[in-house]
C-alpha cells in the first residue's frame, strides 16, 4: 500500500485486491475513469487467439442491469468520450465525462467486472463486425506485414500471434469459451482503476469503494510460464499481396519495458527513426528511396521488437531500402551518436511527457499502461532514466541487440500485375 | 463528488483576441498548470483555391502541396534546419491543407515559443521551394494518391463528390488532387498560389497554456508585424450545389479487396447557415452518434451487416456533402444500401423522436467540455468561433444554443436535407464495375 502524502497520484489496493490510481487535476470540470485488466493477447493460447479482444466486443453487450446496447446508449447520451482496447499484454475501458457523471462511468465498469451477459445471440452477431475488422487487418499493408513479422520472430511466445488473433480460431471459438476467459480474467485483483481529474482524492475513493468492494477476489489467473526461446540466426519473409505499397521491415529481439537497456534503446530509436532530423528520415525519404522511415523500440511486459520500417518509393527497390536501413543500424554499432543527437532525444523525451500531462485521458493513459507493465511510477522515473543515457550506452545497446542473429526482416512485395506472386525466389 | 474547478473553469477564462495592423488575427486562452503550449492556426489558403489557377481542375491538389512545402525550405533556412529547429525542442509544427484553409497545428514548451514563432514565420512568408525538396514532396503526395486510389475507403467517397458536385465547384475535386494533376503542377505554381493566397489578413494563430496575453502579442508582433498583404484579399464563394436530379449510382471495381465501402451523398449545409445546429442534430441521429445512432443500431446492431456505419458533415464556409459511410463484405452490398435508404426515408418523413432529441442535446452539451480537456482542444474551438464568427461569448453560450434547437427544427431539417430518391450512391469492392448510371 503506497500513500505518500507528497506523491502526484495517489495508490491504494482494496480488500479484494482492486488496485486504485487517482490523479487530481483541477483545470477543467472533467474526469477520466479507466478500468484496466491484466489480460491481452498475451495470455491465450492456439485454438483461442483473439478471445481477449472478442470478449472486449462483448462487453458492450449488456449486464443484468444494463440491457443490450444500453452501455453505450447511457454513455453517449452524457457526451462521455468512452472506449476499449485490447493489446498485446492488456485490455482497456475508460469513458472521459463530465465530473458530475462519474458514478454512472463507475456503475457500469463495476456492474460489467462480473456481470456481462455475454449472449449467444449477440456473439453470433457480433462476428459479422469481427469478421469486417479481420479483412480491414488483412487489406492494411503495414499491418498485414506486422502480423506476419510476429508470427515469424516469435515461435514459443504468444506475442506470435496477431491481438485480433487467427481467423479460424476466431471463427470457431464459442460463445462459452469468451464466458469461462471472462470469469477468469476479469476479477478484481486483476484488474487497476485508474481516474484522473476535477476530484478530490478521498471523496473518490469512497466512491470507488462503494462500487467495487462488493466485487469478490476471484482467484488468481494463471501465469504465462512460456518464455521464448533464443533467436540463433536472421529470419526473412516476403509477402505477396495484392496492393501498390511496397515496404521494408527489420525487427530485432529487445529486453522488456521493464529491463534496465529499455532506457538506451528507446533514445536510439528516436536518433534512429524519430522525425524529419532522425537519420533514416534523412538518408532514406530525402535521399528519395523512400517515402516514409521510422523506428522506435516497441516494448511491452515481455521482450517484444526493436523495429525499424521504410516505405520504398516508386522506381526505387527493396534491395537497396533494406540495405540501407542496415548500414544504419551498423553504423550505430560502430560509431557512438553525436551529442547534439543525443540531446534532442532527450528533450523529446522529456516534452513528451509534459505534452501528455496537458490531458487527462492522455495521462490516465500513460498511468495505467505502466501500472499494468509495471509501476506507474515509472512515469517519474522514466525521463530521469533518460537524462541518465550516454551515448556510450547506445551504442553498447546498439551492439548488443540490434544484431543480426536476432533479427527479422520482411518485404511487403505485391505480386506486378500479370504475376501470380509465384516468381518469389 | 465535489468539483474543486468551478463549473468551467476554464471555459470561463475569456479569449484574448488582438488583430495586428497588417489584419493577421491573434487568439489567447491562458491555463498556466502545465509549462506547454498548444499552437493551432489558419489561412484560408486551401483547396477551393485551386481552381484559381487552373479550371477544370488540372492542377487540382496545388493548395495541398503548397501546404507541404512550407517546412521543407524558408527564409535562411533549409529543410533539415527548420526540422532540426522544432525537433531540437522536443516541439512539433505541422501544416496540413484542408479544403478552406490551410491548418497549422503545434506544440512547445512555453520558452520556446520566440524560437517557434521564428521557424513559423520563416514557413508562412519566405518558403524557398528549393527544387529538391518540390521533387521529393511530389513523389510523397503522388505516393499518398497512388495509396488513396487503391484503398476503398478513400476511392468510394472521393467518386461521389465528383458525382454530387459539378466540375466547376471546387468540392468536386479532391485536396489530395491525383497523380495526373500533382504531375501537372510546376514550381512557378507554388510560388505563385503561396504569394497570392498566404497574406496576415487571412491568417489566423491561437495559443493555449502556459502563456499571457502580453507575451504572445509581444512575439506575434516580432514575429509577423512587418508582414504585409498583397494587393488580392481573400473571397470565399462558392457556387450553388443542386441536389442531383434523380438517384446516381457507380460500382467502382476493385479486385482483391476483402472490404466493400459504400457511400451515399447528399448536398449538406454551411456552418455559417442559420439552421446549421439543426441539420448538425439530424446528422447526430441519423450516424452521428458514434454508437447509437439509427444507421449503427439498424446495421451493425441489429443486422450485424457492418463494422462502422456513420454520417459525416462536412460544414465550412462553404456548404460540404452530407456523406453517410458503410463498410462491409461484398456480398452484403445490396442489403447495406438498401438498409441505409430505410433509415433515410424514415427520418426524412418522420423526423427524429423526442427523446432522440434529448439524447443529441445531452450528448453535445456532454462532450464539449470534454472536448476542451486539453489546450489543443480549447485551441481548436477558439479557431472554429473565429473563422466561423460564432461570437466571442460562444463557448459560454454553446449550452443554451444547443438546448433552444427544438424537434421541429431538426424534422424541417431532415425534410429539407434527406432524400430516397435524389442522392449519389458510390461502391467500391471486389465487385464488377458499373459506369454510373440513374437508378
Amino acid at each position: 500500500m503506497s500513500e505518500n502524502p507528497g506523491d502526484p497520484v495517489f495508490a491504494t489496493t482494496l480488500d479484494n485486491g482492486l488496485r486504485v490510481l487517482i490523479r487530481e487535476v483541477h483545470v477543467a470540470p472533467v474526469v477520466s475513469f479507466a478500468v484496466w485488466y491484466r489480460v491481452g493477447s498475451r495470455n491465450e493460447s492456439v485454438g483461442i487467439t483473439g478471445i481477449s479482444h472478442l470478449l472486449e466486443h462483448m462487453m458492450f453487450k449488456g449486464t443484468p442491469r444494463f440491457g443490450k446496447g444500453e452501455i453505450a446508449r447511457t454513455l453517449q447520451r452524457i457526451g462521455a468520450s468512452f472506449n476499449a482496447g485490447t493489446s498485446l499484454d492488456y485490455t482497456c475501458y475508460y469513458e472521459t465525462l463530465k465530473v458530475d457523471h462519474l458514478d454512472l462511468a463507475m456503475d457500469i465498469e463495476s456492474d460489467r467486472m462480473r456481470h456481462a451477459a455475454i449472449p449467444e445471440e449477440e456473439h453470433r452477431l457480433e462476428m459479422t463486425v469481427v469478421r469486417s475488422e479481420l479483412e480491414r487487418n488483412e487489406d492494411n499493408p503495414h499491418r498485414a506485414l506486422y502480423q506476419e513479422t510476429f508470427a515469424t520472430a516469435f515461435q514459443a511466445h504468444p506475442y506470435h500471434w496477431p491481438t485480433i488473433g487467427w481467423r479460424s480460431d476466431v471463427e470457431s471459438i464459442r460463445t462459452e469459451q469468451i464466458r469461462d476467459y471472462y470469469r477468469t480474467h476479469y476479477v478484481p485483483n486483476n484488474a487497476i482503476v485508474v481516474v484522473v481529474g476535477d476530484v478530490d482524492r478521498k471523496r473518490v475513493l469512497d466512491r470507488v469503494r462503494h462500487w467495487f468492494d462488493p466485487i469478490p477476489r476471484g482467484e488468481a489467473p494463471p501465469p504465462l510460464t512460456t518464455t521464448e526461446p533464443p533467436q540463433r540466426g536472421e529470419r526473412r519473409f516476403r509477402l505477396r499481396k495484392p496492393g501498390d505499397t511496397r515496404i521494408v521491415l527489420t525487427a530485432w529481439k529487445n529486453p522488456a519495458l521493464t529491463h534496465p537497456d529499455a532506457h538506451a534503446l528507446d533514445v536510439l530509436g528516436l536518433i534512429l527513426g524519430h522525425g524529419r532530423t532522425s537519420r533514416l528520415h534523412q538518408r532514406l525519404v530525402e535521399g528519395g528511396m523512400a517515402t516514409e522511415a521510422d523506428a522506435s523500440n516497441e516494448t511491452a511486459i515481455d521482450p517484444f521488437l526493436f523495429v525499424a520500417l521504410a516505405t520504398v518509393a516508386p522506381g526505387r527497390t527493396l534491395q537497396e531500402v533494406e540495405a540501407a536501413i542496415l548500414e544504419e543500424t551498423e553504423r550505430l554499432r560502430r560509431e557512438p551518436v553525436t551529442e547534439s543527437e543525443l540531446r534532442r532525444a532527450k528533450k523529446q523525451v522529456e516534452a513528451g511527457f509534459l505534452y501528455a500531462k496537458d490531458s487527462i485521458q492522455n495521462l490516465s493513459q500513460q498511468l495505467g499502461y505502466y501500472e499494468t507493465a509495471s509501476t506507474w511510477r515509472y512515469i517519474e522515473e522514466y525521463p530521469r532514466r533518460v537524462r541518465a543515457v550516454t551515448a556510450e550506452d547506445v551504442q553498447r545497446v546498439a551492439r548488443e541487440y540490434i544484431v543480426e542473429d536476432a533479427r527479422t526482416v520482411g518485404w511487403y512485395d505485391p505480386p506486378e500485375n500479370g504475376d501470380a506472386g509465384g516468381a518469389a525466389s | 463528488m465535489t468539483t474543486n474547478a468551478s463549473a468551467g473553469a476554464r471555459a470561463k477564462a475569456a479569449t484574448f483576441r488582438s488583430v495586428l495592423s497588417n489584419g493577421l488575427t491573434l487568439l489567447v486562452r491562458e491555463n498556466h498548470e502545465n509549462p506547454t503550449i498548444s499552437l493551432q492556426g489558419l489561412v484560408k489558403a486551401g483547396s477551393v483555391f485551386d481552381l484559381e489557377a487552373a479550371p477544370g481542375g488540372a492542377k487540382a491538389g496545388l493548395a495541398r502541396f503548397t501546404a507541404s512545402m512550407l517546412d521543407q525550405g524558408a527564409g535562411e533556412r533549409d529543410a533539415l534546419a527548420m526540422a532540426s529547429a522544432v525537433e531540437d525542442l522536443g516541439a512539433s509544427l505541422h501544416f496540413e491543407s484542408a479544403a478552406e484553409t490551410a491548418s497549422i497545428r503545434g506544440a512547445m514548451l512555453s520558452e520556446d515559443l520566440d524560437a517557434l514563432f521564428a521557424v513559423l514565420a520563416d514557413a508562412l512568408r519566405r518558403p524557398t521551394f528549393p527544387d529538391q525538396q518540390v521533387e521529393k514532396v511530389r513523389a510523397e503526395l503522388l505516393n499518398d494518391a497512388r495509396l488513396a486510389e487503391s484503398t476503398t475507403s478513400s476511392v468510394a467517397p472521393r467518386r461521389a463528390n465528383e458525382l454530387l458536385y459539378p466540375a466547376v465547384h471546387p468540392f468536386h475535386y479532391h485536396r489530395g488532387g491525383s497523380e495526373a494533376t500533382l504531375r501537372e503542377i510546376a514550381r512557378e505554381d507554388l510560388v505563385a498560389f503561396h504569394q497570392r493566397r498566404y497574406r496576415p489578413d487571412a491568417t489566423v494563430v491561437a495559443l493555449v497554456g502556459d502563456i499571457t496575453p502580453e507575451r504572445a502579442l509581444e512575439a506575434a508582433t516580432r514575429a509577423f508585424g512587418d508582414w504585409t498583404a498583397g494587393p488580392d484579399p481573400v473571397r470565399m464563394d462558392f457556387p450553388p450545389a443542386a441536389p442531383p436530379e434523380g438517384a446516381m449510382r457507380r460500382v467502382v471495381a476493385m479486385p482483391g479487396r476483402s472490404q466493400a465501402d459504400v457511400v451515399l451523398a447528399v448536398p449538406g449545409v454551411a456552418r455559417t447557415a442559420s439552421d446549421y445546429d439543426a441539420v448538425m442534430m439530424m446528422n447526430y441521429v441519423l450516424g452521428g452518434a458514434s454508437l447509437s445512432s439509427r444507421l449503427m443500431e439498424n446495421l451493425r446492431d441489429a443486422q450485424g451487416l457492418v463494422y462502422g456505419v456513420y454520417s459525416t458533415l462536412q460544414a465550412g464556409l462553404g456548404a460540404g456533402p452530407l456523406q453517410i459511410r458503410a463498410g462491409t463484405n461484398p456480398a452484403n452490398v445490396e442489403r447495406c444500401v438498401s438498409s441505409i435508404l430505410d433509415e433515410v426515408r424514415r427520418l426524412g418523413a418522420e423526423g427524429p423522436s423526442a427523446e432522440e432529441i434529448e439524447a443529441a442535446k445531452g450528448y453535445l452539451t456532454g462532450v464539449f467540455p470534454v472536448r476542451l480537456e486539453a489546450n489543443s482542444g480549447v485551441a481548436a474551438q477558439i479557431l472554429a468561433v473565429e473563422l466561423y464568427g460564432l461570437g466571442p461569448d460562444y463557448i459560454e453560450r454553446y449550452d443554451s444554443i444547443i438546448r433552444a434547437v427544438r424537434r421541429e427544427d431538426v424534422a424541417l431539417a431532415a425534410r429539407r436535407y434527406l432524400s430516397d430518391s435524389r442522392y449519389v450512391l458510390v461502391v467500391a469492392g471486389d465487385l464488377p464495375e458499373e459506369p454510373s448510371h440513374a437508378i
